[in-house]
């Protein structure tokens, strides 16, 4: 693939200058958001802690998942109350399907 | 019945081809079908024609677990010895991938250490072929004791001689610590793997899906990791590669040493270094011309050349003598540091500094590249990365501003503030807080915001600055350039600045060693 010329602005000034590897490959930024717990491992959930509606605090237990034959304990970062649980016990989750919601 | 001087030859002979053979026919051959050569070809292609002396031929391993104590493994699965490369001595290990795939045991790993002590006794330069599947997991903790006795010599020796690792295959797990500790590392494309942790495992706990080639493939570490400094298409060029670069750097960090040193000679590319550098400082072009047009037959060697190309380094010669380049390439970001480039920057210096290799720096560059991911990335860190191994570095350092030298960019790039020999400027440079763009748009805020027309005010503001500014002569009014140069001149002024400096003296205060951040 051929390196294509881009604009590298810097202090006001717009260089005319190839990209590097990494610059292309570097992700662009995103919000992230606190609100929505995302699977960090693939795994099966082997229990869940918590229930919709439910006022929970920083450290609280939210749910376990299995994987690479360890029970993976996951706890709450922050306090909040459980708006949706969006997986049962025995479920299969994909890395960073989301698992449950504050609000 | 007596033997006589000859029957005992026979037999050894014998003994050593058996032995000689590693894996056997079988084996061999699955190692040619997947591209390689056997350990013993690499040493003979590597080194002077026959001047390779193995050492260690008959050591067998010590194992007396899972049946492995009635099992020959020829040379326990290393090949180990010393020889010549440009009629100097070296040592090498070549791992034997026919024998139990190269497997590491506590023999093997002794077998290296032996090399690696000797290397460093003699002070010669320590080359290590690494072709394994890892350790041997027959023999278990003293698999690791000799990995972990390798790591720990190969941290003896940095920075006194220097060592060089070379991936002809698989090379994973703990493996790869010992070519991460080394000065360094050779690549070959579809031959070399290096991985923490395989594909499998990344599959089975992640559920990634990904092949040996993409995750440690040779471009891999060239390209992306950093971890590689040169790359080849195949292991002869490797091997041309090592030869050549040992040709260029120091045998050991004794700082009477100059037989690197060779007759000099001039300049041979047909470079006009007036005209490589574009005036208008946001056009790019190749930085590696310039050191070209003043190096000894063009000849530059150039360290982890696809990696962080933002930034050039490596070895070339001015009138006979090695010095280490380092140069912001305005062909790619411009020529920023970043956080891949300082790291890249900052570790070439130590191993100049380490072996007392002059360092010229040619400096063109906007600053640091800004955005989210490089601040997260530690671009902080790593830079101070760059401040850090000029400011300690006491070889003698020379510096030439071709062009653009703005702000943090212009202090971390050898500049006379962080201790410079000599600080020379063409008269296209540009020493100043920032570029005139930015700086108008700052200091003329309220005029130009305030004008009827403000972008001709803008445009009449940047005139202004660049006039008065965005040149060489500031900075030399105040004695931070040492000189301002044509272009033509600069060879000349870098052979009599390294004459110069050759017997230069610095006190380091005395400490135990100083905590660069890393």
């Amino acid at each position: 693939m051929e390196n294509q010329n881009i604009n590298l602005v810097i202090e006001d000034s717009v260089y005319q200058t190839l990209p590097t590897n990494a610059y292309k490959k570097a992700l662009k930024w995103k919000k992230q958001e606190s609100n929505k717990i995302t699977a960090i491992i693939p795994g099966t959930i082997v229990e869940i802690f918590v229930k919709e509606e439910q006022t929970v605090n920083e450290g609280d237990p939210m749910l376990v998942i299995e994987a690479m034959k360890m029970n993976n304990k996951i706890n709450f970062t922050h306090r909040g109350i459980v708006d949706k649980i969006y997986v049962k016990t025995g479920d299969v989750v994909a890395k960073d399907q989301i698992l449950v919601s504050l609000r | 019945m007596n033997m006589d001087q000859n029957q005992k030859n026979i037999i050894l002979r014998k003994k050593r081809a058996e032995v000689m053979l590693g894996g056997g026919e079988k084996a061999i051959e699955k190692q040619k079908a997947s591209g390689k050569l056997t350990a013993r070809e690499r040493i003979d292609l590597l080194l002077d024609k026959d001047s390779f002396k193995e050492y260690d031929l008959f050591v067998q391993h010590s194992c007396r677990d899972f049946g492995m104590a009635d099992k020959v493994l020829n040379g326990d699965g290393v090949v180990i010895g010393t020889g010549t490369i440009n009629g100097k001595p070296v040592c090498v290990f070549a791992q034997d991938f026919t024998v139990v795939g190269g497997s590491l045991g506590y023999m093997h790993a002794k077998k290296i250490t032996k090399i690696q002590d000797i290397a460093m006794k003699m002070r010669v330069p320590l080359i290590g072929i690494n072709d394994s599947g890892g350790a041997r997991i027959q023999e278990g903790v003293d698999s690791l004791a000799g990995y972990g006795e390798i790591f720990y010599r190969n941290t003896m020796a940095s920075g006194i001689i220097p060592q060089i690792s070379v991936i002809l295959g698989p090379c994973a797990g703990g493996a790869v610590y010992s070519p991460a500790l080394t000065d360094f590392v050779f690549v070959v494309d579809n031959i070399s793997k290096m991985f923490i942790t395989g594909p499998e495992v990344i599959k089975t706990v992640l559920g990634e899906e990904i092949s040996q080639e993409d995750l440690g493939g040779a471009r891999v570490h060239a390209e992306i990791t950093g971890n590689a400094h040169f790359f080849a298409h195949s292991e002869e060029e490797c091997f041309l590669q090592i030869r050549k670069l040992l040709s260029f750097i120091p045998h050991n960090n004794n700082k009477n040493l100059i037989d690197n040193n060779v007759n000099p000679a001039s300049p041979t590319a047909n470079i006009d270094i007036n005209n490589i550098v574009p005036i208008d400082p946001t056009i790019a072009y190749d930085v590696r011309d310039v050191i070209k047009a003043v190096t000894d037959n063009s000849d530059f060697i150039e360290v982890m050349e696809k990696f962080a190309p933002n930034i050039v380094v490596g070895y070339g010669r001015i009138n006979g003598t090695t010095v280490g380049f380092i140069a912001n390439q305005p062909l790619y970001l411009a020529g920023v540091l970043d956080v891949d480039s300082s790291d890249k920057a900052a570790r070439f210096i130590r191993y100049c500094d380490a072996f007392n290799i002059p360092i010229v720096t040619f400096v063109d560059l906007p600053g640091y590249l800004p955005g989210v991911d490089q601040e997260h990335a530690g671009v902080i860190r790593h830079g101070a990365k760059v401040l850090y191994a000029y400011s300690e570095a006491t070889v003698p350092k020379i510096t030439v501003i071709l062009r653009k030298a703005y702000g943090g960019g212009y202090i971390a790039m050898s500049s006379r503030h962080l201790n410079a020999d000599f600080v020379f400027a063409w008269p296209t440079a540009e020493i100043a807080v920032m570029g005139p763009q930015g700086a108008a748009n700052i200091i003329f805020r309220k005029e130009i915001s305030e004008a009827e027309n403000p972008e001709e005010m803008r445009k009449l503001k940047v005139e202004e600055y660049k006039e008065r500014f965005a040149n060489p002569y500031v900075a030399a009014a105040k004695g931070y350039v040492d000189a301002v140069i044509e272009p033509v001149e600069t060879r000349d002024m870098l052979v009599h600045a390294l004459k110069l400096t050759e017997n230069k003296a610095e006190v380091k205060a005395d400490r135990k060693h100083g905590i660069p951040p890393f």
